[in-house]
């Protein structure tokens, strides 16, 4: 073996219960983002909308079904105590009870581009295993399951797991093999989506522990945790490994995670700072362009904005328009009334969302 | 709000518009407005999922309201 070569799922350390798991073991080691339910960019810990049938809580997961008012979403719902070494997590709760028709799916998700899973070379023979570990609260006790699924769903590994105590945290570690076949994608989209089933039915159920080429939410008889009204299924702690071993908890600084989560959601606030002015001498149009930073996976949409003004002179626009132009580069646009010194100042939160 | 491959279909029971937006000075299009709303921007990016969405929704055989 060659000087400096690390070729084990576990390297042992003089500290007890710790080992540094393969596989750049230090940098990058969690490929789930915000896996500690930290950042909240477009909620701030409110409730998300059970009259969804899609939207993202906490910065990263997203909610998805087929049916809407199942669930509602929120960090921290429920105000339980979070394992230790951690402050938040995401919860859901069940708002009806729902039996799945065939076709119907509930969960949650997070979508890991493909430049953070490239290195993993899945679709090859040479595919590695990963590991995923997390924490998990429900008012349910059980078989509950998720899977690995490949972005573009031709592809997925479901799993189970046991949670034995109701209203209690329990860890969960899952061992995924590496995929050998498949097609990933290895850029700025995505590559695959650790999903958590919340209530599926047949259609999106199978046989874990093992690739099938279809789109499973999770394995055949598993709790259906939007079968039973007020049920409650709380998550964090999500860490996605290379190896076979679950290690600690990956925890970035605050700003470091942040950051990370700008790359496809970032909340970009005014909040009455940012003014502009300029001389209309024929009136017409005028962009006021902002740089977002870090740049983001693409050029994002600007959904859910509320950009307004806090106060304008001689503009003829309630709001201003928002177009985005770049990974970085987005603007606000407005319409002078009439010649002459046209100016004002942003307030509210342009919502700039490049999401995979 | 972004909309994924498994729930295009879904679509259709929102019963979304889409606006054209001319850039001013290219005159090109560079993206859609969502339902009317000239804070709902969908730039015309291959990579953005909302576009991903647009373009599944013309697929259908919807057209998108001309830019003013």
């Amino acid at each position: 073996m060659a000087y400096g070569t690390v070729n084990a799922d576990v390297i042992g350390t003089s500290v007890a219960g710790s080992n540094l798991g393969a596989g750049n073991a230090t940098l990058m080691k969690n490929r789930i983002l915000n896996g500690s339910m930290v950042i909240d960019q477009r909620n701030a810990g409110a409730a998300i909308s059970a009259a969804n049938l899609t939207g993202y809580t906490v910065d990263r997961w997203s909610y998805t079904a087929s049916q809407t008012l199942k669930f509602t979403a929120q960090q921290n719902q429920g105000s339980v105590t979070p394992p230790a070494g951690f402050t938040n997590y995401l919860g859901f709760t069940s708002q009806t009870a729902f039996s799945p028709a065939s076709s119907d799916f509930t969960g949650v998700f997070q979508a890991i581009e493909g430049y953070n899973w490239q290195d993993l070379g899945y679709g090859t023979a040479n595919a590695k295993a990963v590991t995923a570990s997390f924490w998990v609260y429900s008012s349910l006790t059980g078989t509950f399951s998720g899977a690995l699924r490949v972005y573009g769903y031709a592809r997925s590994y479901p799993f189970s797991y046991s949670v034995p105590v109701a209203n209690t945290w329990t860890q969960i570690t899952i061992n995924i093999a590496g995929d050998t076949g498949g097609t990933y994608n290895t850029g700025n989209n995505g590559a695959v989506l650790l999903t958590f089933n919340l209530g599926s039915g047949s259609t999106f159920l199978g046989t874990g522990g093992a690739w099938t080429a279809s789109n499973l939410f999770g394995t055949t008889g598993s709790v259906n945790v939007a079968g039973t009204n007020g049920a409650t299924f709380y998550i964090t702690g999500v860490q996605l490994e290379v190896g076979s071993s679950a290690t600690g908890f990956e925890y970035r600084q605050y700003g470091q995670e942040l950051a990370l989560c700008q790359r496809y959601c970032n909340a970009f606030v005014f909040a009455n700072s940012a003014g502009f002015t300029y001389n209309a001498s024929g009136g017409g149009n005028y962009i006021v362009s902002y740089y977002t930073i870090p740049n983001m996976r693409t050029t994002p949409s600007s959904t859910g904005s509320s950009v307004t003004f806090a106060s304008s002179y001689n503009v003829s626009d309630a709001t201003p328009s928002i177009v985005t132009y770049t990974s970085a580069m987005f603007g606000l646009g407005l319409h002078s009334s009439a010649s002459g010194n046209t100016y004002g100042v942003f307030t509210g939160t342009a919502l700039l969302a490049a999401e995979l | 709000m972004v909309f994924l491959p498994e729930q295009l279909y879904w679509l259709r029971s929102y019963k979304m518009n889409y606006k054209l937006v001319i850039n001013p000075y290219t005159q090109k299009e560079q993206g859609v407005y969502l339902n009317g709303n000239t804070s709902n921007f969908i730039p015309f990016d291959p990579d953005n999922t909302d576009y991903q969405a647009y373009l599944k929704w013309v697929a259908e055989g919807n057209t998108p309201e001309a830019a003013e």
